[in-house]
């Protein structure tokens, strides 16, 4: 049976397929299909651990944080793979390896094998691709606020070219996970949208993404300016993310789970 | 007229509406409960899309479809939510800062974004992704905000008395092994039918009206009431469309990528 002391095996075994896939996508000369193949099958092995799992387990392996973040590193690599394919960003699958590093490594450091249950709220179908797809957003918003970064202190517009095509993509993950948080929320709150401190932020978070994109499309900004917003627009999103956890109205989120309640 | 007309009418018109706020106090929400709503929205469409089409090079026309009032409205819009995310909502204050939904001036800037999306969606040619982005949220804020006067919401307690509309005749609490409670179920009767009801799994009592399981007697190893909230929200389905046809465009938006002539988002 298929348990969590087999984990490190298979994540091992991902891990370096991922690597040297990552590494090749980034190599001047290097063949797109062996790393795309390389990045696939380590996404297989992936795979193979998390369905085995699930059968060992006769129930999703949906429930613990430990059984949630192996999920977060599948879909962080499936999504760098398909980006990676259809626009050619060479270090993308690096960048999110990077992530998906940090969700294994905890998982082999602190697996959280109790069987805690997930709450009656989070036992939806909308909770994995709520926020699998928001953590693949954080994670190319991140990249965009590196290249601002890069952007303010070098001039060369390259740097925004670049940025432009993760927020774009970054932005559609976030609306995604935003829209699909607002049809859930009606299915089990009764209402799309309820000025929760998580909500509110997010609407911040998501209305500067917006002003980056309309900047971009009409007017002549320079490119400091456009840096800057994109800087803030990071900064807000890490408040909306784990920031408003320590602001006093967090207190009153519907989206803290800390503490047992029915909703 | 001069350049900055436009602005500083709508600078104007945001003060005017600070100052209602402090004087009245909250917006009447309440006097625009359907009909009015529905007429007020009818002739809100109906004047934008006259006014483009008899006086397309209008100074107000060419204010409200200009993508710099877009990118002011955002910045206003986005500073609301940072002051509705910073103080608590307890209501009570001058500026309606504690009140933001309320308020006169949040009022006055949805309207004003709502023009603009609307004047954005008549003045650009016609693109899909443009589409499905600007008039799903032009949707999916319409239902919210004009829709917001329709709706209502009753907490109930359900217990067992067969007499009432509504009475509980099972309620089952699953335990996880380490005891805390992992699935709920009550069952009802609503209207002499049977109905089932789990958090994430409301029941639709009327199409505008649905039922929603909302705590329980947890006192007591077998419950002997739950508590459910009856949410009336008409315009649900206006949001509904608004929501998926934004989630099309933003799919749309992964699909094609930055537009190259750069023109349209």
């Amino acid at each position: 049976m298929i348990s969590w002391e087999h984990f490190w095996i298979f994540a091992s075994v991902s891990w370096l397929l991922w690597l040297s896939g990552s590494v090749i996508a980034m190599t001047k000369n290097g063949s797109k299909t062996l790393s795309c193949s390389l990045i696939a099958s380590g996404i297989g092995v992936f795979l193979t651990f998390i369905i085995l799992f699930w059968i060992s387990l006769h129930r999703p392996p949906m429930r613990t944080t430990g059984e949630t973040r192996l999920w977060y590193s599948f879909f962080m690599m499936l999504s760098a793979l398909l980006t990676y394919m259809r626009w050619n960003h060479k270090w993308i699958p690096a960048f999110s390896l990077l992530v998906a590093t940090v969700f294994i490594a905890l998982n082999i450091a602190k697996p959280e094998i109790h069987d805690e249950s997930l709450m009656p709220a989070l036992q939806s179908w909308w909770f994995i691709p709520h926020v699998a797809v928001y953590m693949f957003s954080y994670s190319l918003l991140g990249c965009a606020f590196l290249f601002a970064c890069a952007g303010l202190y070098k001039s060369d517009d390259r740097y925004l070219d670049s940025a432009d095509s993760l927020v774009y993509l970054g932005v559609a993950f976030l609306s995604l996970g935003m829209l699909s948080g607002s049809l859930w929320a009606k299915q089990a709150w009764g209402t799309y949208w309820n000025w929760d401190p998580k909500e509110t932020w997010a609407a911040v978070t998501w209305c500067i993404y917006l002003i980056y994109i309309h900047m971009r499309l009409r007017g002549r900004w320079s490119r400091k300016v456009l840096c800057s917003v994109l800087i803030v627009g990071f900064i807000c999103l890490q408040m909306c993310w784990w920031g408003i956890n320590y602001l006093p109205s967090a207190r009153e989120s519907v989206h803290t789970y800390s503490t047992t309640q029915l909703q | 007229m001069k350049k900055n007309a436009g602005d500083i009418c709508f600078f104007a018109g945001l003060a005017l509406a600070f100052v209602i706020q402090a004087v009245c106090g909250d917006f009447p929400e309440e006097v625009f409960a359907f009909p009015v709503n529905a007429a007020v929205l009818f002739f809100f469409i109906v004047l934008l899309v006259v006014l483009h089409r008899e006086k397309p090079s209008s100074a107000l026309c060419r204010y409200l479809a200009s993508a710099r009032t877009s990118l002011i409205l955002f910045v206003c819009l986005a500073l609301s939510c940072l002051i509705l995310g910073l103080f608590s909502q307890t209501g009570g204050d001058l500026l309606g800062f504690r009140h933001v939904k309320y308020s006169w001036w949040f009022v006055y800037l949805m309207t004003a974004f709502m023009a603009n999306i609307l004047m954005v969606l008549i003045t650009r040619p016609f693109r899909l992704r443009f589409l499905l982005n600007h008039l799903g949220l032009f949707l999916a804020l319409v239902g919210s905000f004009a829709g917001s006067p329709d709706k209502s919401s009753v907490k109930m307690k359900l217990t067992t008395d067969p007499t009432a509309d509504m009475y509980l005749t099972d309620f089952r609490v699953e335990y996880s092994p380490n005891g805390v409670p992992s699935d709920f179920h009550a069952e009802i009767v609503v209207d002499s039918k049977n109905a089932s009801l789990k958090v994430n799994h409301p029941y639709p009592r009327t199409p505008f009206v649905d039922i929603y399981l909302l705590d329980y007697d947890k006192a007591s190893q077998k419950p002997a009431y739950c508590i459910v909230e009856l949410v009336k929200q008409p315009w649900k389905y206006v949001v509904w469309t608004g929501v998926v046809m934004m989630m099309c465009g933003a799919a749309l938006l992964f699909i094609q990528g930055v537009n190259k002539e750069r023109r349209t988002v």
